[in-house]
């Protein structure tokens, strides 16, 4: 199969995954996008919102969407990794007694980490592997995790008492962090239309598979992203640094640490991904726009000052976007 | 279909682009800095403008010349070139994106789309290389300072510099008097003369203001002359005439002392010709010995038509301009010039050999026939006039030709210890007097008279 006939199918398949989605997650087009391109980017979202948003629905209805594997789990601070990633039990087989390996929730191809926060470091960082190898490690074996695998974590902003924030490291490791936004009122009707005059959410059939993801990876991958594009997300994520010499004023007042380079490489990975789904079959400086904030505004740590003010790095990024020329 | 050495062609042209951008600035900055140049030469440094005014036209296309070739040579960064030129041609990024395809070959449908979506845009190439603000603004600038700076040079080029301008102040009065209407009385015979009175060419040009008031007399004398004739001028074109029927009246002399004849009508009519021009009143006299073929007393007056002419051979010698004028007449009598100039103004200094009238100012010998021993005569105002030289001079294979000496305005010597060596004194009522018996109109008298007062100004 031709690369052209494999781009031209792939967009068409996330065209109608998108749609499918559409049908039963109101509004939310940013959240499901940015979803749709970390499946794409091989990486994982973070998703920050207080609860009743549907992040949950709009995960078991991409699942769905995509014939995949879903799978859910709520943190608590007693939550154990084991509980996460399983455990050696013993069982019999022909007679005889021997340690199976029983696989957690981790092993699906979606998987809904509710409440991150909730849990303690202990058990998130069990995530950690998972997210970045996909591969989990139990007993002094390792299990590869089947593709496509995407974490998709949640976590309330508002509610932090009992909370355990997720660390630097961790954070790090999710290609995207999305905030989801409250629906507006033409949204918050039809939402209460769809899930009050129907006897129960209908989730959309299939319309893509595993391989159809897969192949759309090798697809996004091979977008072409200009050179000058790849230095100017390199000029963004230096301006995130206090110490760097095109850092605006805001982030010099505000931020303790800027961006890693893994941010640089999640927000190319990331606008290849958005232009792909955006029809396109190169990186526009768009795309980088579009990805520019999903992917560093959780890798901005503030300092004192920062906290104190309450600034946001939404708002830092904003002043380091307009500070930075493209060209 | 896109061309293939589009990115080549994009970067010679940014290449010009750039180049032309530093050669907009270098000839800018260069502009500026010669103008003030041309500013400051023309405030301080008059001598020097010629050179300022060609630093303005050279030094900025030099700059710019150099600064274009020194720009065109670094090759561009292509990837932030292409970046730009997506950026102003609103491409987004599908020229560097189709670069990138060929740096690092992709699938062909990539670049097939990419190069047909460019073909679609049809982007006007040599309008997304970017050109700043900068080298606008300063060649804006740049060009505003050169027209301004040509526009000042004619004004410039009214200052005196050293190659243009005339080492003094009456120096220049005759080169704008030459300029204005041919003359054979230029006011300024020698260059020497500056120093004599006392004027070096810095001071005279630093001295806008007396020159032009000397131009503004001089502006007075042309109209009068342009009317009725300059009595000057008329007395010059009659000079040669004088003298013409005087060398064929001697000839006559010596043909009737060689060979004693009746005279024949060309004879009679160059008699009568001289007797008319120059002693009417004896004219009946000369036809009574015509008409009576009487030799004898034809000689006779025309030795004494000749004798009445005789004081232009002491006056020929020199020694009395000498007294009035020690320099500029004989000098250029010495020099075998037809000199119709006026007399110089510079007595000799006190206890010199000019006062004697021995030698002329320039040190040359006085003409033949003069004796540095001779008193100086004092000629009254009726003998002013310009006088032809005798015997006449014979330059190469030219031939004979005719030498005047003009008589100067009478001045004062100094007094020895009262004055300084050059210095002028003027005797106005003497000036008057000799102007009117050189047949000066009247308003001339008085533009003449501001003109010695002018220049008396200067030397007190």
């Amino acid at each position: 199969m031709t690369t052209e006939v494999r781009l031209e199918e792939a967009q068409k398949t996330f065209e109608r995954l998108e749609r499918a989605v559409a049908q039963v997650i109101v509004g939310q087009e940013p959240v499901v996008r940015s979803t749709l391109i970390a499946l794409l980017c091989r990486g994982n979202v973070l998703l920050e919102g207080v609860p009743g948003l549907g992040k949950t629905l709009l995960v078991r209805t991409l699942a769905h969407a995509l014939g995949l594997r879903f799978s859910r789990i709520q943190f608590t601070p007693d939550l154990m990794p084991a509980d996460i990633l399983g455990t050696n039990i013993i069982g019999e087989s022909g007679g005889a007694r021997r340690f199976e390996f029983s696989r957690g929730p981790i092993f699906a191809h979606i998987v809904l980490a509710d409440e991150i926060n909730r849990a303690t470091p202990k058990t998130q960082s069990a995530l950690l592997e998972a997210m970045e190898e996909r591969t989990v490690s139990v007993g002094g074996t390792t299990y590869l995790l089947e593709e496509p695998f995407i974490v998709l974590a949640t976590q309330n902003p508002i509610e932090m008492q009992g909370t355990y924030p997720l660390p630097e490291a961790q954070v790090d490791r999710f290609l995207l962090k999305v905030n989801v936004p409250f629906p507006s009122l033409d949204e918050l009707v039809r939402i209460t239309t769809l899930n009050t005059e129907s006897s129960a959410i209908v989730f959309p059939s299939a319309v893509a598979s595993a391989d159809d993801v897969l192949a759309a990876r090798t697809v996004v991958h091979q977008i072409p992203v200009a050179l000058g594009l790849r230095q100017f997300a390199g000029r963004l994520v230096l301006a995130t640094h206090p110490d760097s010499a095109d850092a605006p004023e805001t982030v010099r007042n505000y931020v303790e640490y800027g961006a890693s380079p893994r941010a640089a490489i999640a927000l190319v990975r990331a606008a290849k991904a958005h232009a792909f789904l955006s029809g396109q079959v190169h990186v526009r400086p768009a795309d980088v726009e579009a990805m520019f904030l999903p992917a560093l505004q959780h890798r901005i740590i503030l300092n004192f000052r920062g906290e104190a003010e309450g600034v946001t790095p939404s708002s830092i990024l904003a002043e380091v976007w307009r500070k930075v020329p493209v060209a | 279909m896109l061309s293939a050495d589009l990115f080549v062609r994009l970067e010679r042209r940014a290449r010009r682009v750039r180049g032309a951008s530093w050669a907009a600035t270098a000839g800018a900055a260069a502009a500026i800095l010669a103008f003030a140049a041309l500013l400051a030469t023309a405030l301080w440094a008059p001598a020097s403008a010629p050179v300022a005014r060609t630093a303005l036209a050279v030094v900025p296309a030099a700059a710019a010349v150099l600064a274009y070739i020194l720009g065109r040579r670094p090759r561009p960064p292509l990837p932030v070139l292409l970046l730009a030129v997506d950026e102003r041609l609103g491409l987004e990024a599908r020229l560097s994106a189709l670069y990138e395809l060929t740096q690092h070959p992709g699938p062909a449908a990539f670049a097939a789309r990419i190069a047909a979506d460019l073909e679609r845009l049809a982007p006007h190439w040599g309008r997304g290389i970017p050109v700043g603000r900068r080298p606008l603004a300063l060649t804006a600038a740049g060009a505003l300072l050169l027209v301004a700076g040509f526009a000042l040079v004619p004004r410039l080029g009214s200052l005196p510099s050293p190659t243009d301008a005339p080492p003094s102040q009456a120096a220049a009065l005759a080169s704008e008097s030459a300029a204005a209407e041919p003359s054979d009385v230029p006011l300024e015979p020698e260059g020497g003369r500056a120093d004599d009175l006392g004027e070096p060419s810095s001071r005279t040009a630093a001295l806008p203001g007396r020159s032009t008031a000397l131009r503004d007399i001089l502006a007075e004398l042309r109209p009068l002359g342009g009317a009725s004739g300059s009595p000057s001028t008329s007395r010059a074109e009659s000079e040669p005439e004088d003298a013409g029927l005087r060398r064929d009246l001697e000839r006559l002399s010596e043909r009737l002392d060689r060979a004693p004849s009746p005279l024949d009508e060309a004879e009679k009519e160059t008699l009568r010709t001289y007797v008319a021009e120059t002693s009417p009143e004896r004219q009946s006299e000369v036809d009574d010995a015509v008409a009576a073929s009487d030799l004898d007393a034809l000689r006779q007056t025309i030795h004494q038509l000749l004798a009445e002419a005789a004081p232009g051979d002491t006056i020929e010698s020199g020694s009395s301009v000498s007294h009035l004028a020690p320099e500029a007449g004989p000098s250029a009598s010495a020099e075998g010039e037809p000199s119709s100039r006026p007399a110089p103004l510079t007595p000799p200094e006190p206890g010199s050999e000019l006062a004697g009238a021995g030698t002329l100012g320039d040190g040359s010998a006085l003409p033949p026939g003069s004796t540095s021993s001779e008193p100086p005569p004092v000629f009254e105002s009726s003998e002013v006039g310009v006088l032809p030289v005798s015997p006449p001079s014979v330059l190469g294979e030219s031939g004979a030709y005719s030498e005047y000496l003009t008589l100067g305005v009478p001045v004062e010597p100094p007094q020895a210890g009262e004055t300084a060596p050059g210095d002028v004194a003027f005797n106005f009522d003497q000036i008057d007097s000799v102007l009117s018996g050189r047949d000066v109109p009247d308003g001339a008298v008085d533009t003449i008279r501001a003109y010695f007062e002018r220049i008396t100004e200067e030397n007190p």
